[in-house]
C-alpha cells in the first residue's frame, strides 16, 4: 500500500466528508472561471473600443501633447498643439518604408460648439479620414452611415436628441482656430451612434471628417493634431512603437502606445481590474473560513484514528503530512472539476455573441461575447489548491500535535 | 536485564484544583518473555500504568526503563521511534482504521518503517494473518468482522512490527468471556513461539489467571500479596 492509496482509501471510505470539502472547492473553481472569464471579457472588449474609437494601438503627437488625455481636451477651448506638415510628411514616409501597419489615420481633435435651430451643445469633435475603418468595428450606428465624404457628422445619441435633429438636418458648428478667430462651418448628420461600451464613461465625441475639422481648428492643408495607427498584431505593439520613436527622433513627435493615453477610461479597465482581485479575495476568504471549520470538524471526528496512529509510532508530522495529501488530492480533484464546468460554461456562451440586458449591458455593451482564455483559468487552479492547503494546514497540525493517550482516552 | 523496570513511579492528574494520585510509587520489574497481567478494580490506575510504559505519558516522578534504557527524557521523535520498533499496542475496542482491509491494516505500521523491504512486508503481514487464523478474511473490511476476529486483526498489527513487548489496555472488555479467553489464549501462544513480552490489563478473574504473573493494582500501587501468590503458584 502507497501513501497515495491509503489517502484514496480514506478519501473514498469517507466520501461524505469528502464530498462536503471537495464541494466548495468544485464552487470555487467554478465560480472564480466564470467570473474571471467574464472580467477578462469585458476588459478585452473595453479594450478593443478605446483602442478602434479612440486612441488607435500608436499614436503619434506632437511633443508636450503625449501625455494628455485623449478622451476630452481637458477643457481648453483653444487647444493649439498640433502635427506640422514636415512632421506628417516625414512620419508618413517612416511608416511607408519600415511599417506595414494595417491602418493609419491622421485626425484632427478640437473642442467646438453645436448649434441646432432650438439648442446648442458643446463637446470634442473628431475628425478622422473619410477612409477610416476601424472607429466602424465599435461605433454602433441607431440610423444612417458611417464618414464617406467632407462636412459630415456623426451625433452620439445624447448629442442628437440634445440638439433636437436627426439625420439628414445640417449643424453649425462653432470654434476657435489655433490663432485665435471663431470660425464656422455647416455640417450635415449623416449617422447617429455611440460606442457603447464606453457609455460607462460618459463618451461623447462627435466624429466628423479630417477636413471639416481641420478647418474649424485653422490648420492647413496636410496638418493634423495626431496621427493613430493600427498594427494589426497586438504582440507588435511595443515593438513598432520603439522602432518608430527612434525614426522620428528629433521630429519633435512623441509616439505612444494606447495604454499611455487611455486617461481614465485606463483607470475604469484598472478598475474592473480591482473589483475583479476584490472578488477573489473575498470568495477564497469565505471558502476558507468554511473549509477551516468543516476541516476542523473532520478531524475531530478522526481524532480516534489519530490517537491510534500516534500510539502506533506514527509522528504528528507523518500524520499532518498524510490528512494534507488527502486534502490536496481532494482539493485537486474537484477543483479541476470546478474550473471544468466553469470553462465548458464559457465556452459554450463565448459560441455566440449574447444580447445583454440592462443593467448589465452598462459593463458589457449591448452585445457581448464572452472569451475564454486558458492564461487566465490556469491559475485559478494552483490559486485554490494552495488556498485550501494553506488553510488546511493550521487545523491539521493542531489535530496531529495532540497527545495519543488524550486521544484514546476519550473512547473509554 | 528487565525488559521493563519501574522505580518509584508516581503520576498525579490535575483535576482542577485537586490532585488525583493515579500512581502511587510503582516499583515494577518484567523480564523479557514473561506473560503478565495488570489486574485490579475500576479506577486502580491499570491504564495509567500501561500507557507510562508504552511512553504514551509521563510519569509525574520516578524511573521508567524499556530495555535498560530510561524514556523519562526522549524526545518525541525517539517516543514515537520506541512505540513503532520496541512497542505494540493492543487496544479495547480495536482501533482498526475502518477503511482498510485485514490485510492493510496490518500493514500500517510497517508504512513507516523502512527498514522493511516490501518483500519482507508482505511475507510477515501473511505470517502474522496465519498466526491469528485470519487467512480466510484478508480482504474484509473490519466492520465485516466479528469482535473477536477484530481483535485478532489488532494483535497481528501489534506484532507485525516486532516488537518486543505488547501493551494491551483490556484486550478483552467489548468481548464476550468465550473469545476474550480465546483472545487471551492467541496471545499467549504466541507469547511462547515468539518470545514477546505481553502486558495486558483486564478485571475478569477468568482472564487474569491465564497469565504467569498478575500484579495487581489498588488505588495505584501494587498488591505484594497477591503478586507473591501467583509466583508461587507458579
Ligand atoms: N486524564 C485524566 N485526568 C484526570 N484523572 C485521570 C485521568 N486519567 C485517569 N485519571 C484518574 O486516575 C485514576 C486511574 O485511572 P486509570 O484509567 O488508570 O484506571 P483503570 O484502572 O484503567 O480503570 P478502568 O478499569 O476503569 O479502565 C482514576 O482515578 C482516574 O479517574
Ligand atoms: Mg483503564
Amino acid at each position: 500500500m502507497r501513501w497515495s492509496a491509503l489517502a484514496w482509501k480514506n478519501l473514498s471510505g469517507g466520501w461524505r466528508r469528502a464530498l462536503s470539502v471537495g464541494s466548495f472547492t468544485f464552487l470555487a473553481g467554478f465560480f472564480m472561471v466564470c467570473f474571471i472569464c467574464f472580467i477578462d471579457s469585458v476588459k478585452t472588449n473595453m479594450e478593443t473600443a478605446v483602442i478602434n474609437a479612440l486612441s488607435g494601438e500608436i499614436r503619434l503627437a506632437p511633443m508636450g501633447a503625449e501625455e494628455e488625455d485623449i478622451f476630452s481636451l481637458s477643457g481648453s477651448w483653444e487647444d493649439t498643439k498640433y502635427l506640422t506638415k514636415e512632421q506628417i510628411n516625414s512620419a508618413e514616409r517612416i511608416l511607408k518604408e519600415k511599417i506595414n501597419s494595417v491602418e493609419t489615420v491622421k485626425r484632427v481633435r478640437h473642442n467646438v460648439l453645436l448649434i441646432s435651430d432650438t439648442s446648442e451643445t458643446g463637446g470634442m469633435i473628431l475628425g478622422i479620414e473619410p477612409h477610416a475603418t476601424a472607429y466602424r468595428k465599435v461605433l454602433s450606428l441607431s440610423a444612417g452611415r458611417y464618414i464617406e465624404n467632407d462636412y459630415e457628422v456623426i451625433l452620439t445619441e445624447t448629442q442628437a436628441e440634445a440638439l433636437e435633429v436627426g439625420v439628414g438636418d445640417v449643424l453649425g458648428v462653432l470654434a476657435q482656430t489655433k490663432a485665435g478667430y471663431n470660425v464656422d462651418n455647416a455640417l450635415t448628420v449623416v449617422g447617429i451612434g455611440s460606442v457603447d461600451l464606453l457609455n460607462l464613461f460618459g463618451y461623447n465625441v462627435a466624429y466628423t471628417d479630417l477636413r471639416s475639422a481641420g478647418e474649424l481648428m485653422g490648420l492647413a492643408e496636410g496638418e493634423a493634431t495626431d496621427v493613430i495607427l493600427y498594427t494589426g498584431d497586438p504582440q507588435q505593439i511595443t515593438e513598432v512603437k520603439t522602432l518608430l520613436a527612434t525614426a522620428l527622433t528629433g521630429q519633435q513627435v512623441a509616439v505612444t502606445t494606447w495604454r499611455q493615453t487611455g486617461g481614465f477610461i485606463m483607470g475604469g479597465l484598472h478598475f474592473l481590474s480591482i473589483l475583479y482581485y476584490s472578488f477573489t479575495v473575498i470568495l477564497l476568504f469565505i471558502i476558507g473560513v468554511l473549509l477551516i471549520n468543516i476541516i476542523s470538524m473532520i478531524l475531530l471526528e478522526r481524532r480516534e484514528e489519530i490517537g491510534t496512529l500516534r500510539a502506533i509510532g506514527f509522528g504528528r508530522w507523518r500524520i499532518a503530512w498524510l490528512f494534507l495529501l488527502e486534502i490536496a488530492l481532494l482539493t485537486a480533484f474537484f477543483c479541476l472539476l470546478g474550473v471544468g464546468a466553469g470553462s465548458g460554461l464559457v465556452l459554450f456562451l463565448g459560441r455566440k455573441t449574447l444580447e445583454v440586458p440592462p443593467p448589465i449591458n452598462y459593463l458589457t455593451g449591448k452585445s457581448f461575447r464572452l472569451i475564454y482564455n486558458p492564461v487566465r483559468v490556469l491559475p485559478v487552479i494552483g490559486i485554490i489548491c494552495g488556498v485550501t492547503l494553506a488553510v488546511a494546514f493550521f487545523p491539521v497540525c493542531r489535530a496531529a500535535k495532540v497527545k495519543p493517550v488524550e486521544l484514546l482516552q476519550e473512547k473509554n | 536485564m528487565d525488559i521493563v523496570d519501574l522505580q518509584r513511579v508516581t503520576k498525579d492528574y490535575e483535576l482542577g484544583q485537586t490532585k488525583v494520585h493515579a500512581l502511587r510509587g510503582i516499583d515494577l520489574q518484567i523480564k523479557e518473555g514473561e506473560f503478565i497481567s495488570i489486574a485490579g478494580a475500576s479506577g486502580s490506575g491499570k491504564s495509567t500504568l500501561l500507557n507510562l510504559i508504552g511512553g504514551l505519558d509521563s510519569p509525574t516522578s520516578g524511573v521508567i526503563k524499556i530495555n535498560g534504557t530510561s524514556i523519562n527524557n526522549l524526545s518525541e521523535g525517539e517516543l514515537n521511534r520506541l512505540r513503532l520498533q520496541t512497542i505494540g499496542f493492543i487496544f479495547q475496542s480495536f482501533n482498526l482504521i475502518p477503511v482498510l482491509n485485514v490485510y492493510e491494516n496490518i500493514e500500517l505500521p510497517l508504512l513507516i518503517m523502512k527498514a522493511v523491504s516490501p518483500q519482507e512486508r508482505k511475507e510477515r503481514i501473511n505470517h502474522f494473518i496465519a498466526a491469528v487464523g485470519l487467512s480466510g478474511q484478508v480482504k474484509q473490511k473490519p466492520y465485516e468482522l466479528s469482535g473477536g476476529q477484530r481483535q485478532r486483526v489488532a494483535v497481528a498489527r501489534a506484532l507485525v512490527t516486532k516488537p518486543r513487548i505488547v501493551l494491551a489496555d483490556e484486550p478483552t472488555a467489548n468481548l464476550d468471556s468465550k473469545t476474550g479467553l480465546e483472545i487471551i489464549d492467541l496471545m499467549h501462544h504466541i507469547n511462547r513461539l515468539e518470545g514477546t513480552t505481553f502486558i495486558f490489563s483486564t478485571h475478569d478473574a477468568k482472564i487474569m489467571q491465564r497469565a504467569d504473573r498478575v500484579i495487581l493494582l489498588e488505588d495505584g500501587t501494587i498488591k505484594p500479596d497477591n503478586s507473591e501468590r501467583n509466583e508461587e503458584r507458579r
